[in-house]
């Protein structure tokens, strides 16, 4: 957000969910997949 | 301005969040800012049209990843430390009218998986020593929001509650070889009248030491220190006890039953915590229909509660209200 806050969508399928938070951060707004485990860096603050 | 400051007679910390006194306070339906920003519409916080489930930063937090430098001198007796944690906010539904209790249990589950991911993320960084998850729900627990959201407090610190508890079972299993939620748990499915809701992987009691008449706690029954510990079965059988809790509250009086919900999980330190066992506790202010439990003088100021009812009475009641829970096929 233009604050600097993040705001992390998560969608679902079929037996997954995504982090579509890099769509707000200048990635594709439907990459990465996240399933369970994140990175260890702050990728999205 | 969020700092922490020390309380030397307790040995807590507590914040202090001056910015939180301007909250938006119980806004009308048409300017929620949980709400989606709808095409047209008033702004929200959320940027799109709809969502299925959202985690972001408070913009009121309790504690900021950036905290300032605190307003006041720290020194030997009063300590004061700049307020640096993290406070999220999550958002169960775009749905402004609905409530946890009334969703399908495959929401709930996909709530799990969201706890999961944030838990995973916040206990990675450093600073974070303990991950909260919670709800407050209803204006009886002091909501300032009605659309269906619970939160995160990510911690530098492990709070006084869990940090007692911890204590109290790390002396537990050093003396008994066990560990003390199992225990217990296996004393409340052995007696059964306390128990509210069982499946195969759960169980869910009004506690033998209930402080509030409806005081619920959910655990599960092998032995696991975090949400992060389950495997598919049990996250889906976690969705299912939630589920047929929630919704026997909301049966028991006939309205949208309020209730503070918090997570009990092991710390994020890095150190051992393998005595510790992951619960979720209800804290529900009804006592009647119409009549609230406060905490007054002796909860508040000497730390003991008094309960006006018998957990043995009060889970029955409870538990008659259980439905089965069905997934959609």
């Amino acid at each position: 957000m233009e604050d600097g806050r993040y705001m992390l969508f998560f969608t679902f399928t079929d037996d997954s969910y995504r982090d579509l938070s890099a769509g707000l951060h200048g990635g594709p707004a439907d990459a990465p997949t996240a399933l369970e485990s994140q990175p260890a860096e702050e990728p999205n603050v | 301005m969020s700092e922490l400051r020390y309380n030397p007679l307790l040995g807590e910390w507590l914040a202090t969040a001056t910015h939180r006194q301007d909250r938006t306070f119980l806004p009308p339906k048409d300017f929620c800012p949980l709400c989606p920003t709808k095409p047209g519409m008033h702004p929200t916080e959320v940027p799109e049209p709809d969502y299925d489930l959202v985690s972001f930063e408070n913009r009121f937090p309790s504690l900021k990843k950036d905290p300032p430098e605190p307003a006041i001198a720290s020194d030997d007796l009063f300590e004061v430390e700049p307020g640096k944690g993290i406070c999220e906010v999550v958002l169960y539904s775009s749905n402004h009218n609905t409530t946890l209790a009334r969703e399908p249990v495959e929401r709930i589950y996909k709530l799990i998986k969201v706890w999961r991911n944030r838990f995973d993320e916040l206990a990675r960084r450093d600073f974070i020593k303990y991950v909260f998850i919670f709800e407050n729900k209803g204006e009886a627990v002091g909501v300032t929001l009605h659309h269906p959201h619970g939160q995160i407090y990510a911690y530098p610190f492990v709070p006084p509650v869990v940090k007692k508890e911890l204590r109290r079972s790390r002396k537990y299993f050093k003396k008994e070889g066990r560990c003390l939620m199992c225990d217990i748990l296996e004393k409340e499915l052995e007696f059964k009248e306390r128990i509210v809701a069982e499946n195969e992987s759960f169980a869910a009691y009004i506690p033998f030491f209930a402080r509030y008449p409806y005081e619920t706690h959910i655990a599960p029954k092998q032995h696991a220190g975090s949400i992060m510990d389950f495997n598919e079965r049990q996250q889906q059988d976690l969705a299912e006890i939630l589920k047929q809790v929630l919704a026997a509250f909301d049966r028991l009086f006939n309205v949208s039953f309020p209730y503070m919900m918090v997570m009990h999980q092991r710390p994020t330190d890095g150190k051992d915590h393998e005595h510790y066992h992951f619960h979720i506790e209800f804290y529900p202010p009804m006592r009647t229909a119409t009549k609230l439990k406060y905490l007054a003088g002796s909860e508040a100021g000497a730390g003991m509660f008094i309960n006006d009812t018998l957990p043995e009475q009060k889970a029955p009641e409870l538990r008659a209200l259980v439905e089965p829970v069905t997934w959609a096929a």
